[in-house]
């Protein structure tokens, strides 16, 4: 069924695949089909044309956060649209996932309610979709265009490219992280890594602003990876950073850092932190709390003591369904207007309320950016980065559409 | 550069934030007051350079800065690493005492309590 599509896709371009996609809907029986990417901030969805050539009918970006097409991004699930008196036909919104990762949603317009059968048939489209605009994204910046909003700053550029998909999810572990301002952030990053027993995570702030600070960020991440892929253990890792940054800037400049590794079979957990905010557990039913080790200088720094350097290392013994949060300063001293810091207080209760409500991890840390935002007003003066690791909750299939066939609901 | 009014550093570093060394019974005493931000940095790469001519203790007193961001906390590393005797922060509160803690300063330097 999918053949002519996989076939085709091998020789295109990375703008030609709206169009194979729409043809290939045609087949299916839908007319009109569009993907909507989603932008950086998550807060529209974007349809992607690829080429420059116009459609028949112009579409709109949509918000996230007040239009059916956001609600099937927030909530995964496959929705029904009913068209206008005078249209025939309804329109289809199915999410676009790389995994778990909500890159957007496909939509498409049919005769009728559609039928189980074609259904699954578009949600295997908007699957397929969803693995070209991946393996795609790279030979071409059609894709990465339609995701940006506004210009962005040379330093963001570099920490983009640094990082990883934001979302994650596997039967031990739901990951998800966010990174603001999205088009200005110069020395915030974030990095993990999911192997056999183990899931390992860090954030990282570099000191000063624009390029330096990028630059540096970008050093300290490649340090972490290439101590984590050398197979190097938790502090041998941190002694690692400290040594880069502190052979390139001699204690001029550093980062701080919070690294982790979560053993995902036990539960265990342990983490070292670098002059950097320790990470809070946050536990059903408990009051939240920060993970607390005796904290080293940040890396660069530390290495200056000499014999004397040492990172101490903290554990806790993790229970099914915790989570933990990894976070830079800016998170907890955004300011609003009045002066008022967000702080670690309004970031637990968000959390927890998003967690009583049964919001998902990438979800819930979509919404804790946008309050941010809405408590500074727009105006970020500081990076915020925010990661977030839930272990065992189970919940990694609230993460996917539910089963076709009684999944897609009506609305509208 | 051309056009531009000639602004000395003092000018410079008075408007964010300010550094004073005064000598005290067998030490330095280092006053630091205002904001102290990237701004500063050229000033406080100067008062390392002075205090590590002699090896004495510093007392380095942080009562009035109303803001310090890692180029404080950079400095106050280097200070304390750097420094052969005794460093003690005398007066931070609030926030600026948490943040001197969870940069692992208390590795390098005394916080001492109010």
């Amino acid at each position: 069924m999918f053949d002519s599509l996989l076939n085709a896709s091998h020789l295109a371009a990375p703008h030609e695949l709206p169009g194979l996609i729409a043809a290939h809907a045609v087949k299916l029986g839908a007319r009109d089909a569009v993907v909507y990417l989603v932008d950086l901030q998550q807060t529209v969805l974007v349809p992607f044309h690829g080429s420059a050539t116009q459609t028949e009918h112009q579409h709109e970006a949509l918000s996230v956060d007040s239009t059916l097409a956001g609600r099937c991004f927030q909530t995964t699930e496959v929705l029904i649209q009913r068209l206008g008196h005078d249209a025939a036909g309804v329109m289809v919104w199915i999410p676009v996932l790389n995994g778990t990762e909500r890159l957007g949603a496909l939509c498409v317009t049919v005769d009728q309610h559609p039928t189980v059968l074609l259904e699954l048939r578009l949600r295997r489209l908007a699957a397929v979709a969803a693995e070209l605009m991946m393996t795609k994204t790279l030979y071409g910046d059609t894709i990465v265009q339609t995701r940006r909003q506004v210009p962005m700053s040379l330093a963001a550029e570099i920490q983009w490219a640094l990082l990883p998909p934001l979302t994650f999810a596997c039967s031990d572990v739901i990951i998800a992280g966010a990174m603001e301002p999205a088009y200005t952030v110069a020395g915030d990053s974030i990095d993990y890594a999911v192997d056999p027993g183990c899931a390992r995570v860090a954030v990282f702030d570099a000191m000063g602003h624009g390029l330096d600070s990028a630059l540096l960020a970008s050093l300290t991440v490649a340090a972490y990876r290439h101590a984590r892929r050398g197979g190097k253990p938790l502090v041998d890792t941190a002694l690692d950073i400290d040594s880069t940054v502190h052979a390139q800037h001699k204690g001029a400049a550093f980062t701080t850092g919070v690294l982790a590794e979560l053993d995902t079979a036990s539960g265990l957990l342990r983490w070292l932190s670098a002059g950097h905010p320790q990470p809070l557990l946050l536990r059903r039913g408990a009051r939240a709390r920060a993970l607390l080790v005796q904290p080293s200088l940040p890396f660069g720094l530390e290495a200056g003591l000499g014999a004397d350097r040492a990172f101490a290392v903290g554990t806790e013994r993790l229970e099914p369904g915790d989570r933990v949060v990894f976070y830079s300063d800016g998170i907890t001293e955004a300011r609003a207007p009045d002066g008022s810091f967000f702080g670690v207080e309004r970031l637990v209760d968000f959390l927890n309320r998003q967690s009583d409500d049964d919001v998902p991890p990438p979800e819930a840390v979509r919404r804790l950016m946008r309050a941010l935002m809405v408590h500074q007003q727009g105006h970020l003066s500081d990076d915020a980065t925010l990661l977030m690791v839930e272990w065992r909750s189970h919940r990694e299939h609230v993460l996917l559409p539910e089963p076709a066939g009684g999944g897609a609901v009506s609305a509208v | 550069m051309e056009g531009r009014p000639a602004v000395t550093e003092h000018e410079v570093t008075e408007q964010f934030g300010q550094a004073d060394i005064a000598a005290v019974d067998g030490g330095w005493l280092l006053r630091l007051s205002g904001e102290i931000s990237t701004e500063m940095r050229p000033r406080l790469d100067r008062v390392l350079e002075e205090l590590g001519v002699e090896r004495l203790p510093v007392d380095v007193d942080l009562g009035a800065v109303t803001f310090i961001d890692s180029s404080g906390i950079g400095f106050l590393a280097r200070l304390g690493i750097g420094n052969q005797a005794e460093v003690r922060v005398l007066n931070a509160t609030g926030l600026t005492r948490d943040l001197l803690t969870l940069s692992g300063l208390e590795r390098v330097l005394t916080i001492a309590t109010a």
